[in-house]
C-alpha cells in the first residue's frame, strides 16, 4: 500500500475505506443489503492490506455504522486513522435537520466514541453546514473537543455563500484564506480558522463534481 | 478526502440501467441516475472503460487512479461492503495513468460536465453550494 500525507503530518493510506454501505438495513443502501459479517471481514482485510483510514459518521445507519466499525477495530485501533462526523438533528432514528450547535458537537462526540469503542477520534467532521449557528460556535466547540482529547483534527464542509453571510462578526474577527486543492484546480475560498492551537481542514466535494 | 469517488458505483460500469438496482436503493432517487442524465453519464463510463481496457485494470481502479493523479494530498474513500471490491480498489494506487489517459478522461468528463446535480433538492439545500 502507498501512503500519503494530509495536511501537515497526517499519514494515511492512499485509499481509505468508506464504511457507510456496510450496515445492514441502514438509511442509505446501495445494491443488495450488507452482510455485517462480510463487512467486518472487509475492514479486517483492509487493515491486512495496509489500509489505515476508515471513514464513518453518526448519520450512517444512523448510529449502527459506528457500532459496526467499533466492533471491527476492536484490538486493532493502533495505527488506524478513524474519521467520524456529526451535525444532524435526530428524532429517534429520523434525521430532522442540521445542528451545528456547541451542545450538539459535545453530546454527539460522546455517543460516537462509545459506539466506536475508542477514546479519541483522529478526524471529526462537521457533516453539514448549519446556517442558523455562527461558525465560530461550532469551531469553538470542536476546538474544545481537541483540548479535551476527544478528537485530534476538526474538519469542516465548504461553506456556501449563504453561510458566509451569516456570522458577520466572525468574518471580521476571524477571516483567512484557505487554499483547497480540488481536482486539477485550486479553489480559493474564505474560511475561518479555529482556535490557534487546534488543527483544522476543509473537505472537498465528491470528485464526480470535478470530472465524472 | 473525496467521497463517492466511484460516483456511488456508477463509474464501475456495473450499472447499465436503473432496473439493475433494488427498489430501496438510494440511487433510485439520485438525479444522476435518472432518465436522460443516466444515459448521458453512461457515456463517461464507457470512456473510463476504454482506459481500463488499455491498462488491464478495472473501471474502479481507473477512476481512483485519476483522482490520485490530481495531487499527492488526495485520498479517496470509496465505500465497500465486500472484500472483493475492496481488494480491487486497493490496487488503484499501482495504476499509473499517462498523459494521454488523463487528457482523454478530462475531455470526456470536464468539470461540471456531469448530467444532474449531486443530490435531490433537499440534499442540495443542505450542502449550500
Amino acid at each position: 500500500m502507498q501512503y500519503r500525507t494530509l495536511g501537515k503530518d497526517l499519514k494515511v493510506s492512499a485509499i481509505g475505506v468508506g464504511c457507510m454501505p456496510m450496515v445492514k438495513g441502514g438509511n442509505i443502501t446501495y445494491g443488495d443489503d450488507a452482510d455485517p459479517d462480510e463487512a467486518i471481514k472487509t475492514i479486517h482485510r483492509a487493515i491486512d492490506l495496509g489500509i489505515t483510514f476508515l471513514d464513518t459518521a453518526q448519520i450512517y445507519g444512523p448510529f449502527s455504522n459506528e457500532e459496526l466499525v467499533g466492533e471491527a477495530i476492536k484490538g486493532k485501533r493502533d495505527g488506524l486513522v478513524i474519521a467520524s462526523k456529526f451535525g444532524f438533528k435526530f428524532d429517534g432514528g429520523d434525521i430532522v435537520g442540521v445542528d451545528g450547535s456547541a451542545a450538539n458537537a459535545k453530546s454527539a462526540v460522546e455517543g460516537t466514541l462509545k459506539r466506536l469503542g475508542i477514546d479519541c477520534l483522529d478526524l471529526y467532521y462537521q457533516h453539514r453546514v448549519d446556517p442558523a449557528v455562527p461558525i465560530e460556535e461550532t469551531v469553538g466547540a470542536m476546538a474544545d473537543l481537541i483540548t479535551e482529547g476527544k478528537s485530534s483534527i476538526s474538519v469542516y464542509p465548504k461553506p456556501g455563500p449563504k453561510h458566509c453571510a451569516v456570522p458577520l462578526r466572525s468574518r471580521r474577527s476571524l477571516p483567512c484564506k484557505a487554499n483547497i486543492r480540488f481536482g486539477s484546480a485550486k479553489l480559493k475560498t474564505k474560511f475561518y480558522p479555529p482556535a490557534a492551537n487546534s488543527t483544522s481542514a476543509l473537505c472537498p466535494i465528491p470528485p464526480w463534481d470535478a470530472a465524472f | 478526502m473525496p467521497y463517492s469517488p466511484l460516483g456511488r458505483g456508477f463509474l464501475t460500469g456495473s450499472i447499465r440501467s436503473l432496473d439493475d438496482l433494488p427498489d430501496n436503493d438510494w440511487r433510485r432517487q439520485d438525479p444522476r441516475y435518472q432518465g436522460e442524465n443516466f444515459a448521458t453519464n453512461l457515456k463517461l463510463v464507457d470512456i473510463v472503460g476504454e482506459v481500463a481496457l488499455k491498462h488491464a485494470a478495472s473501471n474502479a481502479q481507473i477512476a481512483l487512479a485519476w483522482l490520485l493523479a490530481q495531487g499527492d494530498d488526495i485520498v479517496p474513500i470509496p465505500g465497500f461492503k465486500r472484500r472483493a471490491t475492496l481488494e480491487d480498489s486497493a490496487k488503484a494506487a499501482d495504476v499509473t495513468l499517462d498523459q494521454d489517459d488523463l487528457e482523454k478522461l478530462e475531455k470526456a468528463a470536464p468539470r461540471g460536465g456531469t448530467a444532474g446535480p449531486r443530490y435531490g433538492e433537499r440534499g442540495m439545500k443542505m450542502v449550500r453550494l
